[in-house]
């Protein structure tokens, strides 16, 4: 994968314009698949960037109180 | 000459000549250039004239706001200007002169008008806005674009980390699990050391830049606020150009900051900051989720329609191939038909023709038949009349020799034996 330089800004617009190819109705099934896979990807790489687990959250606030 | 006066005198005559020629106040406009509140609760001021350059001092004196004035003007000046009454100030204030002998000049301030000071401080706000404008850089920072994901932030704030902390815990306490990273660059944000102070946070934030989506400005609650130091050239420059976007929160209700005005973002008080950052970070995990509802109805529609695509396909090769198969039954019979009927015509034909043969050869080997018995009659009658018994019956005889026929009496010599051959029997007989 070429996730390592990829920014949160890149990746949104990556999966925006794989949803206007999919709306486009021009995407065969090989790439349908293809598609899927790298959106999943993306959808979880962004959710990862902005959501936290309770355990990071408690990490940081003993941090910032120390 | 006169007679000598004491001092004392003299300050009494200098003290009766005010107190008879002057009015008992005035409306002064003057700028403070010391302000101190002593122990014993009086507020000791001095005021200023400056020249119209700003350099020098025209005129200069004493005042005093004494401790029960102070007490009732004091707050009611705070809340309107949110200021305190402070060194730099430009006021209006109704002074009675006062002259004492012991104490010498003070202007003994009985009211105050806050709303010139709001003005003028408004005008000082506004010439700074005016030369951002004219250097076209007021705008800088509002024109940044905002990052679609705004969680990686500097804050900028007092190291006394009330304020700060409870950013914090607000930011990490969301509902959402939205996650945040806060780097605190701390910085006085009070008193004369704002300006230099924050200056000096912008520089390190901008030393790693990268690692940030946006600088928040804010300042703790509760804090009576000289909101005037907020206002000055340097500090709104550099906001206004700062590469990140910045976002304000420095806790006052009434009235805007030079540094609000540049701010890409500008919000009343920190919590209103964070709860600014929830929301948009709010809106990109729903984008987010958004795009995945989306992605996954669309691969839905996708793959029904393929497969809807295919089954009409299955349909139309299914009744394509049947009728192709019943064109090619028909065609096969129609030509197995034809094959039939031109095999039947042709069988006949050559029957025909075997009969027309069968005849002409029949014909033929008659003929030929009796062509030769004909033949055979003439031979058999030939050979019949060519008979010797015949021949000898009619008296005539045959004379051989050795089994040899005789036909010539010369092959003969006396001695010879012969034999005749008569119609009837044999004569031997011996030649003379």
């Amino acid at each position: 994968m070429k996730k390592k330089t990829l920014n949160y800004e890149e990746a949104i617009q990556r999966l925006e314009q794989i949803t206007a190819d999919m709306e486009s109705g021009k995407m065969s099934i090989d790439e349908l698949a293809e598609r899927l896979k790298e959106a999943q990807n993306l959808i979880a790489f962004c959710k990862e960037k902005l959501t936290a687990t309770d355990e990071e959250i408690q990490q940081m606030l003993k941090a910032v109180e120390k | 000459m006169t007679q000598p006066i004491t001092l004392y005198e003299l300050n009494s005559l200098v003290r009766n000549t005010l107190d008879s020629s002057l009015d008992e106040t005035y409306w002064l406009q003057a700028e403070l250039s010391e302000a101190r509140l002593a122990s014993n609760g009086h507020f000791y001021v001095e005021f200023v004239q400056k020249n119209k350059q700003g350099t020098g001092l025209l005129a200069r004196a004493k005042g005093a706001i004494w401790s029960s004035t102070y007490q009732l003007l004091a707050p009611a000046f705070e809340r309107t200007t949110g200021q305190s009454l402070r060194a730099g100030l430009a006021v209006s204030v109704m002074v009675s002169v006062s002259f004492h002998e012991l104490y010498g000049y003070t202007l003994v301030v009985n009211d105050i008008d806050p709303d010139y000071t709001l003005g003028d401080m408004a005008r000082r706000r506004r010439e700074i806005l005016l030369r951002l404008e004219e250097e076209g850089i007021l705008n800088d920072n509002k024109e940044l674009i905002m990052p679609p994901s705004l969680n990686r932030i500097a804050v900028i704030s007092s190291a006394t980390a009330a304020g700060f902390g409870d950013f914090c815990h607000q930011l990490w306490h969301n509902e959402h699990h939205l996650r945040f990273h806060l780097k605190l660059f701390p910085a006085i944000m009070q008193g004369a050391r704002v300006e230099e102070s924050i200056l000096q946070a912008l520089e390190n934030i901008l030393s790693e830049n990268k690692l940030w989506d946006a600088v928040v400005i804010i300042r703790g609650g509760g804090a009576t606020s000289d909101l005037s130091d907020f206002d000055t050239y340097l500090l709104a420059a550099a906001c206004a150009q700062f590469p990140l976007p910045i976002l304000t929160g420095i806790g006052h209700e009434r009235d805007e900051t030079v540094l609000d005005h540049v701010a890409h973002t500008s919000l009343k008080t920190p919590t209103a900051v964070a709860a600014f950052l929830i929301a948009h970070q709010h809106q990109a995990l729903n984008q987010v989720l958004l795009c995945q509802q989306q992605i996954t109805a669309l691969t839905q529609h996708i793959l029904a329609t393929q497969q809807e695509h295919m089954e009409q396909l299955k349909r139309s090769i299914t009744f394509g191939a049947a009728q192709t198969i019943r064109e090619g039954a028909f065609i096969l019979q129609q030509n197995s038909l034809r094959l039939q009927g031109a095999s039947l015509d042709r069988c006949r034909k050559e029957q025909q023709r075997q009969s027309l043969i069968q005849i002409k050869l029949h014909q033929a080997l008659s003929n030929r038949i009796a062509a030769e018995k004909n033949k055979l009659q003439m031979l058999s009658l030939r050979c019949e009349a060519m008979n010797p018994e015949r021949i000898l019956q009619q008296g005539y005889s045959l004379t051989r020799i050795n089994g040899r026929i005789v036909k010539n009496a010369h092959e003969l010599k006396p001695g010879d034996e012969i034999i005749t051959q008569l119609a009837e029997g044999q004569v031997h007989s011996v030649v003379k």
